[in-house]
């Protein structure tokens, strides 16, 4: 595994820990200030100004989360790199009720910051299945 | 624009002239051997064997199509491209019955090849109405 590649798993682990622990901020701290979202069936979000309020009333303060992903590809070209894999997703209610679970597949395009570190820049994911399906 | 968007910009608009002229060879034409497709709510397709059984079932023989695709941002990184942005897509079905409208996002990873030319390698999309706003 390449330095690049490293640094790269160490954002995404570091995403991961974040929404698993409902830490708002140290998600954000993950993705580029121009990042762009583009969740299914939602508008886009663009700008992490814009992620910040949409990612709060849509995820962090409804539910308590259980992410897991992991790359099936991840190429580094120069100061971006895309990634694209596979994930699961459990939502519980914090008001109580009905877990959800989905599973599904994601882009990722990472760029690669002044100080070295890499953030997410663009992502887009989709569910493996009808949204009925629970 | 330089020489790669150009041809970049090509091959999206050779796709949407074979989605509509209903053109699936042609369609075929502009993807990667080994390209892989990630459709909202169903598993990714890997492979063009693959996605051309799934694009023939899904998409081509049931519907007219009707596509309009923009891309909002293009980077080139060598051999390799990223561009995401939106499309409208009207299905019409081949035995009748009400279109159906959907509007998305997507990003597509593109693929340089030695002569120039690029593909399609990696493609997902989104629709960006809820679930139940068909038409």
């Amino acid at each position: 595994m390449s330095a690049e590649t490293a640094a790269i798993n160490r954002t995404a682990k570091e995403y991961l820990s974040a929404i698993n622990s409902g830490d708002l901020n140290q998600w954000l701290g993950t993705l580029t200030d121009d990042v762009v979202c583009l969740p299914p069936d939602q508008p886009m979000v663009s700008g992490k100004k814009a992620v910040r309020p949409w990612v709060k009333k849509t995820f962090f303060d409804p539910f308590k989360m259980k992410l897991n992903f992991s790359f099936d590809e991840l190429e580094v070209l120069g100061s971006s790199a895309f990634g694209h894999g596979r994930f699961t997703l459990a939502l519980t209610p914090r008001a109580g009720g009905k877990n959800a679970k989905i599973a599904g597949k994601f882009v990722d395009i990472f760029r690669r910051q002044s100080d070295g570190a890499w953030k997410f820049a663009r992502v887009i994911w989709n569910s493996d299945k009808p949204a009925s399906g629970g | 624009m330089s020489a790669e968007s150009d041809a970049i910009n090509r091959i999206e608009q050779e796709l949407v002239d074979a989605v509509n002229a209903g053109d699936l060879n042609q369609f075929l034409g502009t993807l990667a051997d080994d390209v892989m497709y990630h459709p909202p709510e169903q598993p990714r397709i890997t492979g063009k064997n693959a996605v051309h059984l799934w694009l023939k079932e899904t998409f081509f023989d049931p519907f007219r199509m009707r596509l309009g695709l923009t891309l909002d941002e293009l980077e080139v990184l060598g051999s390799l491209a990223v561009g995401h942005g939106r499309f409208a897509l009207l299905l019409a079905p081949r035995a009748g019955g009400s279109d159906t409208r959907m509007t998305g996002r997507f990003i597509h990873i593109f693929r340089g090849n030695s002569d120039g030319s690029w593909k399609f390698a990696r493609v997902i999309w989104i629709s960006d109405q809820p679930a139940a706003g068909g038409q």
